[in-house]
């Protein structure tokens, strides 16, 4: 199976697991954990939640959006702006690893993470560390996307 | 360690796997590339002696009348100290005298012939321990016929003279038997490899599928990209 294939396939089970598991929630980050490939499967995670009718605003690494003229890293008040921009979409924030610098402010802002972890490349030290920052930083923990191949 | 977790186990390190046991492939066979390379060395020398009756020594105390009857006795009594552990004994001396750390004497032949004009002393020594130049051999048995002529000038009565007049030797590689060394190095490279991949998959702190993940931080697998 190719690559967007397989990501397109993970991002539909992602997109039903979140439907079960967190209805309701608005405003989400994606984020790897030593794992490359995470904005690529938040695109396809885009993709299917569109496909099952919902409004999908992407925040990009960064905090780009098509949605917000700057990006929402240079806001000050960033969790309010999310909070405004999930009132009438589901928001899906995106940062690379969640120990770089973008992770800390979205963490803070948004009510629940998805963590990206490299199945035996991701060492388990990382990944402690990066749940106990998440809940540091007052983010609950939806779950995580093992990735078994590189992507 | 299920069948299941050994085939994971490959699956994980099968590039050091694979690598390693490349190398124990490379390293094993390269002495069958060189199955002609002198391992230890095989010399056989011989020692020409000649002897001349002491002209001090009246000849009707002797019963040495004439020389090939000399050599005849010398000859006798050469064989027996060559044959006797003695020579084993001076071999190795003389190996360790000259560096040779704990010399193998494995082969020590001797056979001799006796004329007029003297005896023949053929020696064949052998050492796997060590690969040494002929001329290293020469003086080897240079000394050794040395060794000789003390002892044996003291043994023979009614002589006065023993001289060595020549030593010659040649050298033949003696190499290991290589299916063992190949056998041997196979043998040890795979269980090299073998331990050197689960010490790295032991101290490697990775996560490892989904069991571990929701044990080490208690969330939920929601998805799956690959396989």
């Amino acid at each position: 199976m190719n690559r967007p294939a397989v990501l397109a396939r993970a991002a539909e089970d992602l997109c039903i697991a979140l439907q079960v598991r967190v209805p309701k929630i608005r405003s989400l980050l994606l984020t790897g954990v030593e794992c490359p490939g995470v904005e690529a499967l938040a695109e396809q995670l885009q993709v299917a939640l569109r496909s099952a009718g919902k409004d999908v605003a992407l925040i990009r690494p960064g905090g780009r959006s098509e949605f917000v003229p700057e990006p929402l890293l240079d806001v000050a008040n960033l969790r309010d702006a999310i909070a405004e921009l999930a009132g009438t979409h589901i928001v899906i924030a995106v940062a690379l690893d969640v120990a770089g610098p973008d992770a800390g402010p979205m963490l803070a802002s948004v009510e629940g993470a998805v963590l990206v972890v490299r199945d035996q490349r991701t060492q388990s030290e990382s990944l402690v560390r990066a749940v106990d920052r998440a809940r540091n930083l007052g983010c609950g923990l939806v779950g995580a996307v093992l990735v078994e191949e590189d992507i | 360690m299920s069948v299941a977790g050994w085939s994971g186990f490959v699956a994980r390190r099968w590039p050091i796997l694979a690598i390693l046991a490349a190398a124990t492939l490379l390293l094993a066979f390269v002495p069958a590339a060189q199955a002609y390379t002198a391992r230890g060395y095989s010399a056989t020398g011989q020692i020409f002696i000649s002897i001349a009756p002491s002209p001090a020594t009246p000849s009707s105390t002797s019963p040495l009348t004439d020389a090939e009857d000399a050599a005849r006795l010398l000859a006798s009594d050469l064989t027996e100290v060559a044959g006797s552990r003695l020579m084993a004994v001076l071999v190795a001396s003389y190996l360790r005298q000259h560096g040779v750390q704990s010399p193998s004497v494995t082969t020590l032949q001797q056979s001799t012939s006796a004329t007029a004009a003297g005896s023949t002393l053929t020696l064949t020594v052998s050492n796997r321990n060590r690969m040494v130049a002929l001329v290293g051999v020469q003086a080897e048995l240079f000394e050794l016929s040395h060794h000789l002529s003390s002892i044996t000038g003291s043994r023979v009565a009614g002589l006065s003279t023993l001289r060595v007049i020549g030593v010659s030797g040649a050298v033949r590689a003696a190499a290991r038997p290589i299916l063992t060394d190949v056998v041997l190095r196979l043998i040890l490279g795979l269980l090299v490899t073998f331990g050197v991949a689960v010490a790295w998959d032991y101290l490697d702190g990775s996560v490892r599928g989904s069991q571990e993940i929701a044990r080490l931080v208690g969330v939920p697998i929601l998805a799956r990209v690959g396989r």
